[in-house]
C-alpha cells in the first residue's frame, strides 16, 4: 500500500493512498466520512445505485487492518450517511462492521450525519472529539486547539492531466491541521479552493491527492 | 394506396415537396370524412425541433388556400405548459411533435381516449431513426399506439437506400408500400483545385482559404459545411479576417445557444445572411430554398450524408444541386474524388440498424407503467411488435423488468422503494412522484458534461465541461465567433468576457467527427488499389503520389499495406510501423490499441499510435519481426473483450446508459440549481457493479453497445478476415507519403488545432519534404 510519512506536531504520521491515516506509534487508525448505506439511500427517490458502497468500503478497511498492526480507530464523523443506514445494510456488511468493533477499540466523533439513537450500544464510543498528546481528532476544525485533525468537508482538488482537468480526494496538511479525505465509496467532494476550506488553510500548505493507489504531494504557497 | 390503409413510405429529394406531400392523404382524408371533432386526427413526428414549426408554416399554406377548418399545432419541449394543457383539453387536429413529446403523451393515463380517433401517424427524416436510441424510443410508442387505436404510417425520407429495412421499421406487417420519385437530375460536384499546394497533413482549409471567399462572393448565398464545431469556429474566424467586401458571414453550430441559431436561421431565411458556416447542425430539414452553393470543407466521410449537404443548395427539382468539395489534405482529395464518384452513380450507403436497446427499453417500461397498468405477457408481445425489438428474448425482457422494478440486483434488491407495484397479474406504479422523475428525465439523447456559457449579461451556448476543467482563468479561446477570455465556473454556469487576445484554445467538441463509411473506404481503396495516376489530379497530388510509388507502393485491392521504417528521433532511434487500412477512426482506434498490446506481447516496448481515418502510425524501441503475428484474426478478437473492460471509453458509455435506463436520474425535481446534475460518478458504479454483479442487465446493454458503437466489431472482423494472408511488407529507408500524414499528427500529439500548432505543422512539413527532395 502506497503512503507518504508526514511530521505533524513532533510525531509521525503517514498518509495512505486510499485515505488513511495511520499513527504508527499510537498503532492508531484515524479514518472519515464513510457515509455507510450512501448508495441504498437513495433508492428512496427510485435511483437504485449498486448497494455494494458499504461492502467496498469495510473491505478496503479490514484489509489495512490485516496489514498493519492497529489498537485503535477514530472514525472522524459521518460514519452513517443516514438514520436507517443499518436497517438497509446488508448481513455481510454488517458482520464486517461488529467483527472490527468486537476486536478493535474503536471510538466515532459524531458528525453531522450521525444519529446517535442509532449508534448508541454497537460497542463504539461516542464522543465530539478524542484529544491525544495535545491533537484533537474530531468532526468539524477545532479552532481553538493547537493542533486539530478533522473531516466532513470531503476536500478535493483538480490535476490537469494532458489539458483535462480530473477530480481526487485529498489530504491537506499545514502545521497545525490536517484535512481528511472522505473514506466512503461513493462520496463527492468540496474543492480545496472553496471559501470553506480556504480559510482553514491560509498560509503554507501542503496537499496529499490520492489517484490511482498512489499518493502524491504537492505544495503550495501563497 | 394510402386511401386502401396500407402504410406508405415517401421517399422523393429534398425539394420535391413530400412534406406537404405526406400530409394531402390526411387533408384528404379529413375533407372526406367531414371530419369535424376536436380530436387528434394526425401526428407529424420529426427529429427536429425546428423542423415542427418550418412544417406548420408551410403546411398552414394549403390549408388556408383550400379554406378547410384544420386546426394545426406543434408541442415540443418549447412549447408552453398552458398550451400544453390545451391541447389536451382541445387537441388540435394535426398535431407536430418530436419522439420526446410523444413518448410524453403515451405516458399520460387518458391515452385511450386522447388518441380515439387518430388516422395518421406521419414520420419525417425516417432514415435518421433506424439506428439510433431515438428510434427505439419511437418504434416502442408507435407500437403501443397501434395497439390502443389502429392508424396508417407516412415515413418520409430523401435519402434511402435500403428501402426494405424504412418499410419494417414503420411495420412489422409485409403491406408497406413505397412511393418514390428521385430526381433526374444529378447534382454538379466540383472538387476546389487550388493554386496553393494541398497540404499532407491536419484539417485546416487555410491553404484554400481565399478561393473559398472568392466562391462565396460569386453566390448570392451559400453554406459551408464542415466536420466538427472546431473547424467551425476556425473557418468563421479566418473568413472574417479577410471579408474585405463585407459578405454577411454567420455560424451556426449545435453547442450555440439556442436563440442564437434561431436568429441565424431567420436570417439566412430573410436574406440577411448570405453565408453561413455549418456543421450538422444544419444536414437536416428547414426548407429555405434561396441556397446556390454549398460548399464541403473537409471531407465528406459518407455518401449519403454528402447528398443530404448537397441537397441542401437549390431547393427546386429541376435544375441541378450545385457544390463544390474543399479536401483539407491529400488523403481527402482522394476521398471526396470517391464521394463524387459515388454521387454521380448514385452510389449510396446502406442505412444501418440496430436491434433495439434495453436502456430505451427500461425507460419505456415506465412511461407505460405511469399510463396504465400492464400485463407482463402483453406488454412483451406488444414491444415485439416494434420492429427493433423484434427478436428480444423473453429473459432479457425480465432482467429489464426487474431493473425497472428494483434495481435488479440479485442479493439486495430494493423491494421496499420499488417503482412498480404488483397486484395480481397487473403492474403499476407505486408511488405519483414517479411520474415526474420520468417527465424530466425522457429522452435517449445524453450529452457530455456542459457548461452553459455565459459573457457579460448574456448567455451564448454550452460547452463541455471537461474543456473548461482543462482551462485556468486568463486561458483564452474561441467560442461562436467570438475570443474568450475564461474567468470562473459558479455552479453550471462558465463566465467569459471578450478579449482581444491571441493564441486561443478551440473547444474541440468530442463527436463532431464522424468516422469514414465503410462504404466510401472501399470506393477510396479502389481508387488507390488503379493507382492515382488514371486519376486527374492537381500537381501536387501528382508529386505526392509519385513519391509514394517510388518509395514504396500503393495496396492492392484488397491488399493490407504494411510500412515499416525508422527515424532519427534527437540522438536515438525509432521505429515506426504504418497500417493503412483505410477503415475509419473508430476502427483505428480500437486495432491500435489492440496492436499495441500485441507488440508488448512480442518483448518490444511502444511509444504509442496514432490514428486517423486511412492509416495508423506505431512507433517503439526496436525493430518488430513477426508482423503477421500482430494481425491474426483470432487473437486480436480474444484481446478485444480484455481491452473493452478497462477502457475509459466504455465508463463514458455506461454513464449514458445509467441516465436513459433510469439508474440514476439526471435531473431531479428541486435539484436544477445545485449545478451538477448528476450527483453520482458512474465510473465508480460501474466498478462497484462489475465486481459485485457481473451479470447485471445494465453491463450486458453496456457491453452490446460498446461492441457497436465504440469499435464497430463487426467492420473490424470483416477487415481482419480480408487482410487474413494479404498482408503486404515494405521495408522501407524513410517515412512514405502516405506515412508522413501521421508522423505529422503524431508530433502534433494532441490536437489543439490554434494557429501556433498549424505553423509548426507547415515547418514540420517543409523539413519532410526537404529531406525528400534532397535524395
Amino acid at each position: 500500500m502506497h503512503y507518504k510519512d508526514v511530521i505533524f506536531a513532533n510525531e509521525k504520521f503517514s498518509f495512505f493512498a486510499n485515505g488513511e491515516l495511520y499513527w504508527p506509534s499510537k498503532k492508531t487508525l484515524i479514518i472519515s466520512d464513510l457515509h455507510f448505506e450512501k448508495g441504498s439511500f437513495f433508492s428512496e427517490s427510485n435511483q437504485y445505485i449498486p448497494p455494494f458502497d458499504t461492502i467496498e468500503t469495510l473491505r478496503q478497511l479490514s484489509n489495512f487492518i490485516n496489514n498493519h498492526p492497529v489498537e485503535k480507530i477514530i472514525f472522524l464523523g459521518d460514519l452513517i450517511h443516514d438514520k436507517f443506514a443499518f436497517q438497509r445494510m446488508a448481513t455481510k456488511s454488517k458482520e464486517l462492521f461488529f467483527k472490527i468493533l468486537e476486536n478493535i477499540d474503536c471510538t466515532l466523533t459524531v458528525g453531522n450525519h450521525d444519529n446517535i439513537r442509532f449508534l448508541k450500544d454497537i460497542g463504539l464510543n461516542l464522543t465530539d472529539k478524542v484529544v491525544i498528546d495535545g491533537i484533537c481528532f474530531s468532526h468539524y476544525p477545532s479552532i481553538n486547539q493547537t493542533f486539530s485533525v478533522f473531516g466532513h468537508f470531503h476536500p478535493k482538488v483538480k490535476l490537469i492531466i494532458n489539458s483535462r482537468g480530473i477530480w481526487v480526494a485529498c489530504f491537506v496538511l499545514n502545521t497545525e491541521r490536517i484535512l481528511m479525505p472522505s473514506y466512503g465509496y461513493y462520496t463527492g467532494g468540496l474543492s480545496i479552493k472553496s471559501t470553506q476550506i480556504k480559510k482553514l488553510f491560509d498560509a503554507q500548505y501542503e496537499i496529499f491527492p490520492l489517484a490511482k493507489e498512489k499518493i502524491y504531494k504537492l505544495s503550495l504557497k501563497k | 394506396m394510402i386511401k386502401k390503409g396500407f402504410d406508405v413510405i415517401l421517399h422523393a429529394p429534398t425539394g420535391g415537396g413530400k412534406t406537404i406531400g405526406g400530409f394531402m392523404p390526411p387533408i384528404d382524408d379529413f375533407i372526406n370524412n367531414n371530419y369535424k371533432s376536436q380530436e387528434f386526427h394526425t401526428l407529424y413526428i420529426s427529429p427536429l425541433k425546428a423542423l415542427t414549426t418550418d412544417v406548420k408554416r408551410n403546411l398552414l399554406n394549403p390549408i388556408n388556400d383550400l379554406k378547410i377548418n384544420i386546426k394545426v399545432e406543434t408541442r415540443t419541449s418549447d412549447t408552453s405548459t398552458y398550451n400544453k394543457a390545451k391541447q389536451i383539453k382541445k387537441p388540435p387536429n394535426f398535431l407536430m411533435t418530436t419522439p420526446e413529446s410523444f413518448a410524453l403523451l403515451m405516458a399520460r393515463t387518458d391515452v385511450v381516449n386522447l388518441f380515439k380517433n387518430l388516422k395518421f401517424v406521419i414520420i419525417d427524416e425516417l432514415h435518421t431513426f433506424f439506428d439510433s436510441k431515438r428510434g427505439h424510443l419511437l418504434s416502442l410508442n408507435v407500437a403501443r399506439l397501434r395497439s390502443i387505436k389502429p392508424f396508417q404510417v407516412i415515413g418520409l425520407s430523401a435519402t434511402l437506400k435500403n428501402t426494405n429495412l424504412a418499410k419494417k421499421y414503420i411495420s412489422n406487417s409485409k403491406n408497406t408500400k413505397l412511393v418514390s420519385t428521385q430526381s433526374k437530375v444529378a447534382p454538379e460536384i466540383t472538387i476546389l483545385n487550388s493554386r496553393n499546394r494541398i497540404p499532407w497533413s491536419g484539417h485546416s482549409p487555410r491553404y484554400a482559404l481565399s478561393e473559398i471567399y472568392s466562391e462565396i462572393l460569386k453566390f448570392r448565398s451559400s453554406i459551408l459545411f464542415v466536420n466538427t464545431r472546431a473547424q467551425a469556429e476556425i473557418l468563421f474566424e479566418s473568413l472574417w479576417a479577410i471579408n474585405n467586401k463585407n459578405k454577411k458571414i454567420a455560424i451556426h453550430h449545435g453547442s450555440l445557444e439556442k436563440d442564437l441559431r434561431k436568429k441565424v436561421e431567420k436570417e439566412i431565411v430573410e436574406g440577411h445572411v448570405e453565408c453561413v458556416v455549418a456543421t450538422s447542425s444544419l444536414d437536416l430539414g428547414l426548407d429555405w430554398g434561396n441556397i446556390d452553393l454549398v460548399m464541403q470543407i473537409g471531407a465528406p466521410k459518407g455518401v449519403a450524408r454528402l447528398v443530404q449537404r448537397i441537397g441542401r443548395a437549390n431547393h427546386t427539382i429541376n435544375t441541378p444541386s450545385r457544390a463544390i468539395l474543399v479536401p483539407t489534405n491529400c488523403f481527402e482529395y482522394v476521398e471526396c474524388i470517391a464521394a463524387k464518384k459515388c454521387v454521380e452513380l448514385d452510389f449510396l450507403e446502406d442505412e444501418i440498424y440496430s436491434e433495439g436497446s434495453l436502456d430505451v427499453l427500461a425507460q419505456h417500461i415506465v412511461g407505460v407503467a405511469i399510463s396504465q397498468r400492464f400485463k407482463k405477457e402483453n406488454l412483451y408481445k406488444q414491444i415485439k411488435e416494434a420492429w427493433p425489438y423484434r427478436n428480444l428474448n423473453i429473459a432479457d425482457f425480465e432482467k429489464t423488468l426487474s431493473f425497472v422494478e428494483t434495481g435488479g440486483y440479485s442479493l439486495q434488491a430494493y423491494e421496499e422503494y420499488s417503482r412498480l407495484r404488483r397486484d395480481g397479474e397487473y403492474y403499476e406504479i407505486r408511488d405519483k412522484s414517479l411520474v415526474t422523475k420520468y417527465k424530466m428525465n425522457i429522452g435517449t439523447i445524453v450529452e457530455a458534461e456542459m457548461l452553459r456559457l455565459r459573457v457579460g449579461n448574456r448567455y451564448l451556448g454550452n460547452i463541455e465541461e471537461w474543456f473548461i476543467s482543462g482551462l485556468s482563468a486568463g486561458d483564452t479561446f474561441i467560442f461562436g465567433g467570438k475570443r474568450l477570455m475564461f474567468e470562473k465556473v459558479i455552479g453550471n454556469i462558465a463566465y467569459a468576457k471578450i478579449t482581444a487576445l491571441e493564441h486561443q484554445k478551440i473547444p474541440s467538441f468530442k463527436g463532431g467527427n464522424l468516422p469514414l463509411s465503410t462504404h466510401l473506404s472501399k470506393t477510396v481503396r479502389k481508387i488507390f488499389s488503379k493507382r492515382l495516376e488514371a486519376v486527374d489530379l492537381p500537381d501536387s497530388l501528382k508529386k505526392w503520389s509519385e513519391l509514394q510509388t517510388k518509395f514504396s507502393s500503393f495496396p492492392k485491392e484488397n491488399e493490407f499495406l504494411v510500412e515499416t521504417f525508422k527515424r532519427k528521433n534527437g540522438n536515438y532511434e525509432k521505429y515506426y510501423m504504418a497500417v493503412h487500412p483505410f477503415e475509419g477512426r473508430n476502427t483505428h482506434q480500437t486495432l491500435g490499441f489492440l496492436i499495441l498490446r500485441r507488440i508488448k506481447k512480442l518483448g518490444v516496448q511502444p511509444f504509442g499510435f496514432v490514428a486517423n481515418d486511412y492509416s495508423i502510425l506505431f512507433s517503439f524501441s526496436k525493430a518488430i519481426k513477426d508482423i503477421d503475428f500482430l494481425f491474426s484474426q483470432d487473437i486480436l478478437i480474444e484481446d478485444l473483450y480484455e481491452w473493452l473492460e478497462e477502457t475509459p471509453l466504455i465508463k463514458r458509455l455506461f454513464r449514458e446508459i445509467a441516465i436513459i435506463s433510469g439508474l440514476i436520474y439526471k435531473n431531479l425535481p428541486g435539484n436544477q440549481k445545485t449545478g451538477k446534475q448528476v450527483t453520482f460518478n458512474t465510473d465508480l458504479i460501474y466498478e462497484v457493479l462489475r465486481k459485485h454483479e457481473p451479470h447485471h442487465i445494465l453491463l450486458k446493454i453496456t457491453t452490446e453497445n460498446a461492441k457497436r458503437d465504440l469499435v464497430d466489431l463487426d467492420r473490424l472482423s470483416t477487415f481482419l478476415f480480408r487482410i487474413k494472408n494479404k498482408i503486404k511488407i515494405n521495408k522501407l529507408n524513410r517515412a512514405s507519403a502516405l506515412a508522413f500524414s501521421l508522423l505529422f499528427e503524431y508530433h502534433k500529439e494532441t490536437p489543439d488545432k490554434n494557429e501556433l500548432d498549424n505553423f509548426y505543422l507547415e515547418k514540420l512539413e517543409n523539413e519532410l519534404l526537404e529531406e525528400v527532395n534532397a535524395l
